[in-house]
């Protein structure tokens, strides 16, 4: 028997593809016994500017990359599929056709190398990949991507979700706002919305929509969009105008406000959860969670309360195959496994589903 | 509720493997996902020797079409998956 586990991850709940292998010493994972990312790699589906991706285009680029990604991740990490132990993919949440045209070629894999499938609920995935890439013990964990928005805490072998949007994904509302402001979606609509927010200069304001412990965000998306609209239009209207100033309101000033609003929304939720939760450390995971601007709202408000942050960078933040390898092998080693019958994708999967039998 | 009167519009796809193995894990990966309107559409996947056999039954030949459409895309990915790996 070789002296670790060692786990082939598939991911495709959205438009990136990312495939993964992961190496886990035997023994509990800690500080000096960390897993090592033998090979993370990924193929991102753009839609042209304006335009958001659709599931039926997106499960086709997945089709045409995933066995070219799966040869690649096997040759970076000089790995024989007869040394695999098992078979990861995401189960879900995401969109149907792209989760279903990765299930697919799993389940032929599985077969052919002869080993089991771990289904892997995606935000858990982005969790242990976090709380492994920074040694983060017990925190809050701020989950905000293009499809998600909770806020989490663990306890007696569940992720809670303890707050939450009531509609639209944080990343959802930046992503549609950029397809209203014709910015392009490589590297990300979210990251070329983070870089004109940076030379916003006017405070436009924005609904507040924090309802308890959750937060709305489709009503200041459809605000933000008649500002722009209307912009764009050339009218005279007052709220073009920056109050103090008289200087007419620009497109930068239109992203640093949407960000700077949203953003306060989810500091304030957070700090909550932290208070009921007690702790002081917030783990930021998904692809928004690369929002620079972010960390620093969130840093600002946990040093406030003697705690940190702990973020990771694009290679874990945004989705990837080796967070779904790194939790589908947590899951492996405590027995769980999943039969072909038992490998059908569900969009809505929630994070607090899964029995996480792998910690204390 | 589910009728097999209605279907009346069938499609049959027999596809040859190089082996029996090969056409078991072909029906293995395609056969579990479930048919969203079973009222309107019923899939049957079979494997006999090296062949795979895909019945389609349907109300019209709309919905045959689509469904048929999107096995043949998931049978690609198989094949592609059997031609990369399969050490036989």
């Amino acid at each position: 028997m070789m002296p670790y586990y060692l786990a082939l991850g598939m991911e495709g709940s959205a438009n990136k593809l990312g495939v993964g292998i992961i190496r886990q010493p035997l023994g509990n994972l800690c500080e000096n016994n960390r897993a090592e990312i033998l090979s993370n790699v990924r193929n991102t589906y753009n839609a042209p500017p304006g335009q958001g991706f659709l599931p039926r285009d997106t499960a086709r680029h997945h089709r045409n990359w995933i066995l070219r990604l799966v040869q690649t991740a096997l040759e970076e990490a000089h790995v024989n599929v007869s040394d695999l132990d098992c078979l990861c993919f995401t189960q879900g949440p995401g969109m149907g056709a792209p989760l279903q045209s990765v299930v697919v070629a799993a389940r032929t894999l599985s077969q052919l190398w002869n080993i089991p499938l771990v289904g892997v609920n995606h935000c858990i995935g982005h969790i242990e990949m976090g709380r492994e890439i920074t040694g983060a013990l017990n925190p809050v964990v701020l989950y905000v991507s293009g499809g998600n928005t909770q806020i989490i805490a663990y306890s007696r072998q569940r992720y809670r979700i303890f707050g939450e949007t009531l509609d639209i994904a944080i990343g959802n509302c930046l992503d549609r706002f950029a397809r209203t402001l014709h910015i392009p979606n490589d590297p990300s609509p979210g990251y070329n919305i983070e870089q004109l927010a940076k030379k916003g200069k006017h405070l436009v304001e924005l609904p507040y929509t924090v309802k308890g412990m959750d937060i709305s965000m489709s009503g200041i998306l459809e605000y933000v969009d008649s500002l722009a609209h209307d912009l764009f239009s050339g009218k005279k209207s007052k709220n073009l105008y920056d109050e103090e100033d008289g200087k007419r309101i620009t497109v930068e000033d239109l992203c640093f406000s949407l960000q700077e609003n949203l953003f306060s929304m989810l500091v304030e939720i957070t700090e909550r959860a932290m208070a009921h939760v007690n702790s002081n450390q917030v783990l930021i995971v998904g692809g928004v969670g690369c929002n620079e601007r972010l960390q620093e709202m969130m840093d600002t408000m946990a040093a406030d309360r003697n705690g940190s942050i702990f973020a990771t960078d694009e290679r874990f933040c945004i989705d990837n195959g080796i967070m779904i390898a790194h939790a589908g092998l947590l899951g492996y080693r405590v027995g769980y496994r999943n039969d072909l019958q038992d490998t059908v994708c569900r969009q809505k999967f929630r994070t607090d589903e899964v029995f996480v039998k792998w910690r204390d | 509720m589910f009728d097999q009167s209605t279907l009346t519009y069938k499609l049959e796809f027999s596809i040859p493997f190089q082996n029996e193995s090969q056409s078991t894990i072909a029906r293995n990966s395609l056969s579990p996902d479930p048919i969203l309107k079973p009222d309107e559409l019923n899939v049957t996947f079979s494997s006999k020797a090296n062949v795979l056999n895909i019945l389609f039954e349907g109300s019209s030949d709309k919905v045959i079409r689509v469904a048929a459409n999107n096995v043949i895309e998931n049978l690609k990915t198989v094949i592609e998956c059997i031609e990369v790996f399969d050490q036989h």
